[in-house]
């Protein structure tokens, strides 16, 4: 059994939802894993701890505000009747220009790699002048890089200086399809730096987790784009963008 | 129409309230509103807010109960408390009080250090760990934060997890796995070395 499957069994483990067969398993191996046989130890310990605040029922509601307040709303609003939104309601939507920008310089992108894989990369080439493809191939990370940073960057400047008390009930709505396409361009990216280039494979993956955040974010949830805000800051993106850039 | 008290089984009960019955849909509350309290405040640890949460729960229950269908669903307790998790959700998103209150990982670490590990019984030390647990819950997702608030302390099983959350369970085992090791991350420093000494299961 491996050390990464045993853990998650432990959780299962100690929640009674794992089978016999598998329990017997992973207590073979806690036996002969140290490293597995502390996270034995340190889960079922967190899990004690936390059994000490499951005693702790919900205090009494103030039941009779609540179903007045529910009786209220029921018989305000007949059943069905969906309530219309306010024009103060309606979110302002943003478009600005950089969007069609990212999706064609994403189309470039693309069209430069399918070029450079099916075309100028093929295998007599490296075998002919591995020294220049070597030196080449850096040259076109960067480059890449490059230009996918300076797509990226108005979009995450736009995040990053996000304010709800200065942009009010504003909004910043994106085509899901162009963070889509950002993406896909950060997956292929990360594949090309992949071990060459730690820094930059780092970046990426932050990059990553927040164009995931923004795609999966509601257009109007202020608190995923306060958080999307959080970690553009405190993963330093912007910077890190910079200093790559430079190097 | 009169109702023979609590005797009157939910079905019926629901019935009248889809006929319009607002004493019917009353006793549905009645039934359920604890369950849905508990879960919410669990998932809050605020009790103005669980109160609101119900309030949201039981209003969309009321303005959905056409789209109840009593032969097909398994049962109205079942549907409400489903409505109840996604408020809940909904409730978080939306609470802007809840974004002020994050913090970053880092400030976790140094704020809730345990000072007293040597009696865990006492209640400066349940304090400590509750505290604790409200700050590490801030740094999970909603839907992590739930699917761990639904198996640890509404013991719930992870297929019943699934239809409540409408995934598949490896997807809960996945979330519920992330959110155990956030727990361990930061209440490990809670444990006192070598306290728990290995037992066979």
């Amino acid at each position: 059994m491996k050390c990464k499957k045993c853990k998650e069994d432990i959780v299962l483990l100690l929640y009674g939802e794992l089978a016999d067969k598998d329990k017997g398993e992973v207590m073979e191996h806690i036996k002969e894993c140290p490293e597995c046989a502390d996270e034995w130890e340190s889960t079922k310990g967190v899990f004690a701890l936390l059994d000490e605040t499951k005693e702790e029922s919900a205090p009494e509601a103030d039941w009779d505000r609540c179903w007045g307040a529910i009786q209220t709303d029921i018989a305000e609003k007949p059943k069905g009747e969906r309530r219309k939104r306010t024009e103060r309601e309606r979110r302002f939507v943003v478009r600005p220009g950089w969007v069609y920008a990212a999706a064609s310089v994403f189309v470039i992108f693309v069209l430069g790699v399918l070029i450079g894989r099916f075309w100028l990369t093929s295998d007599t080439q490296i075998a002919a002048a591995p020294g220049i493809q070597a030196s080449g191939s850096s040259e076109y990370i960067k480059q890449s890089l490059s230009e996918h940073f300076e797509t990226l960057k108005p979009l995450l400047v736009s995040y990053a200086n996000y304010s709800a008390e200065e942009n009010g009930r504003e909004t910043i709505t994106l085509d899901k399809e162009i963070v889509r396409s950002l993406l896909i361009q950060n997956y292929l990216l990360k594949k090309l730096v992949l071990e060459s280039d730690p820094q930059a494979e780092e970046i990426l993956e932050d990059i990553d987790l927040i164009l995931r955040e923004i795609k999966n974010m509601p257009s109007d949830d202020q608190w995923a784009l306060s958080q999307v805000k959080e970690l553009i800051h405190e993963r330093e993106i912007l910077f890190k963008m910079d200093i790559l850039k430079t190097l | 129409m009169v109702y023979d008290e609590r005797k009157m089984d939910e079905i019926a009960l629901v019935q009248s309230a889809q006929e319009g019955s607002v004493d019917a849909f009353k006793f549905l509350f009645e039934d359920n509103k604890r369950r849905i309290l508990s879960l919410a405040y669990q998932y809050t640890k605020n009790l103005e807010d669980s109160e609101d949460i119900v309030q949201d729960t039981f209003v969309k229950a009321y303005h959905s109960l056409q789209k109840f269908n009593i032969g097909a669903d398994t049962n109205f307790s079942a549907w409400l408390y489903r409505i109840g998790i996604n408020c809940s959700i909904d409730h978080l998103r939306k609470n802007k009080k809840q974004k002020d209150n994050i913090m970053p990982t880092d400030d976790i670490n140094g704020l809730s250090a345990p000072t007293n590990t040597s009696n865990p019984d006492n209640t400066h030390h349940k304090r400590e760990v509750r505290e604790k647990l409200e700050q590490v819950l801030d740094t999970l997702t909603k839907r992590q934060r739930m699917i761990f608030i639904l198996k640890h302390y509404q013991e719930l099983s992870i297929k019943e997890i699934a239809e409540y959350m409408d995934c598949s369970e490896g997807s809960v085992k996945k979330q519920l796995f992330r959110a155990v090791s956030v727990m361990r991350k930061h209440f490990k420093c809670f444990l006192p070395e070598n306290r728990y000494e290995m037992q066979k299961v």
